[in-house]
């Protein structure tokens, strides 16, 4: 336990941004309906986001062909959807959205979906930050760089840019 | 690498390796790191860069072969869904309301190594290769076929840090042509002629903010065509090798 907050508190400026975008992104997604006029209702997600979970539901059903699908998000090598098969299964164990296909926005998977890729988008600032801590900057302005660049991170870019209101079919996402 | 010199390689090879599973616009960044190796190092490198993409491909190759070649090579893209660049109409139509952003990436990724690996090779300090990457993603935005805002991220990220370096006002500057960005960006649009170019100098706005001045700029290249050259390397003046770079093609 001394050892993770000790690691978190030299990294405090990105672990507070990290934090500060998980705060917005959900909170944007979740209730974002209300302030966007998004054509639907309910969850403000990324389309991108939400076709490779598509892809990530295959993998973790064993149906391997179904992991590139046509008009589908993903156009690289599978790695972020593999990352996110545990986080997919242990939604689908405590009963999160049974199926992304099922009618309605999968608003549930959405919770564990979010946050997960918030953190996995908020490795480009740890990076950011070693690179800072390198060389040496001060506090404050380390600061400022993780919340600029996680202001401006894919994540809440693509939730809070150009809203596509969640669609459960992979052939409402956009390309990438 | 920065700590290690080239003994850090293999495991910056097999990082960038892992970025490119996720996500294989990194291979953008592994002409700039390592550049500084002799290419036998280099190639011995390689299995490094691929590895994790084929451990993760494996299974789609082998369910559906067809279909996960055509995506990775063709990168298929719907113009309805994206915004437009002055190249959207060079990108080959693949299938119906389907084009393929894989030809233009390919020449970006090609142009971008090229000019990396001869600015990079001769100096590999930490701001040298931070700036020369993020010309080559800056160069990669440039030649896309189709847009979202997230694609110019690289760029903006690597600049953040770049002017925070070198001084409050550079940084104040880098974060108000990124705010420029995001307003313009963050939208689907198809009439781009003003656009567009309007994005495009957001992110060349960020690049001077790491960039010498441009009174230094003119004298440094100007000195360079007169044979002078300058008196020395100066840390993070990464424009000027290359503008001279440019200079000499």
């Amino acid at each position: 336990m001394k050892r993770i907050s000790a690691w978190a508190e030299e990294r405090t400026p990105p672990v507070a941004a990290t934090i500060a975008m998980l705060v917005g992104v959900m909170a944007y997604s979740l209730l974002g309906h209300l302030v966007v006029h998004t054509g639907g209702s309910g969850l403000v997600a990324p389309g991108d986001l939400l076709s490779m979970a598509n892809s990530t539901w295959a993998i973790l059903h064993g149906q391997f062909s179904h992991i590139y699908v046509r008009n589908g998000a993903l156009t690289s090598p599978p790695a972020f959807e593999v990352l996110l098969v545990p986080v997919m299964a242990l939604g689908q164990q405590v009963g999160l959205a049974p199926h992304l296909h099922a009618a309605g926005v999968p608003l549930s998977m959405w919770l564990v979906l979010g946050p997960s890729a918030v953190i996995v988008a908020s490795s480009a600032l740890f990076a950011l930050d070693a690179v800072a801590r390198h060389w040496q900057l001060p506090e404050r302005r380390r600061l400022a760089l993780a919340l600029w660049a996680g202001s401006a991170s894919p994540t809440p870019s693509a939730a809070g840019g150009t809203p596509r209101t969640a669609s459960p079919s992979p052939s409402s996402s956009g390309p990438r | 690498m920065e700590r290690n010199g080239p003994g850090g390689a293999p495991r910056a090879a097999l990082l960038l390796g892992l970025g490119i599973a996720f996500q294989p616009l990194a291979l953008l960044g592994v002409a700039p790191v390592l550049a500084r190796l002799t290419w036998r190092a280099a190639t011995r490198l390689l299995w490094r860069l691929v590895l994790p993409s084929l451990v993760v491909l494996v299974l789609p190759l082998v369910a559906e072969t067809h279909r996960t070649l055509f995506v990775l090579v063709r990168q298929p893209f719907q113009p309805r869904s994206i915004s437009f660049t002055p190249l959207t109409h060079v990108a080959p139509a693949i299938g119906p309301d389907l084009a393929g952003g894989g030809p233009t990436r390919l020449v970006a990724i090609v142009l971008a190594a090229t000019l990396a690996v001869l600015v990079c090779h001769r100096r590999h300090d930490l701001p040298t290769v931070l700036a020369v990457t993020a010309i080559v993603f800056f160069l990669r935005v440039l030649l896309e076929t189709e847009l979202n805002w997230y694609y110019l991220w690289p760029v903006p990220a690597l600049c953040l840090v770049l002017s925070a370096r070198r001084s409050t006002t550079r940084f104040a500057l880098c974060a108000a042509a990124l705010v420029v960005s995001m307003v313009l960006g963050d939208r689907r649009v198809h009439q781009i002629v003003l656009w567009w170019p309007a994005l495009m100098a957001t992110l060349v706005a960020m690049l001077f903010s790491v960039g010498p001045s441009p009174r230094r700029w003119v004298a440094r290249v100007s000195g360079r065509r007169e044979g002078t050259g300058p008196a020395g390397p100066v840390e993070c003046d990464v424009m000027v090798p290359v503008a001279a770079v440019l200079h000499r093609e």
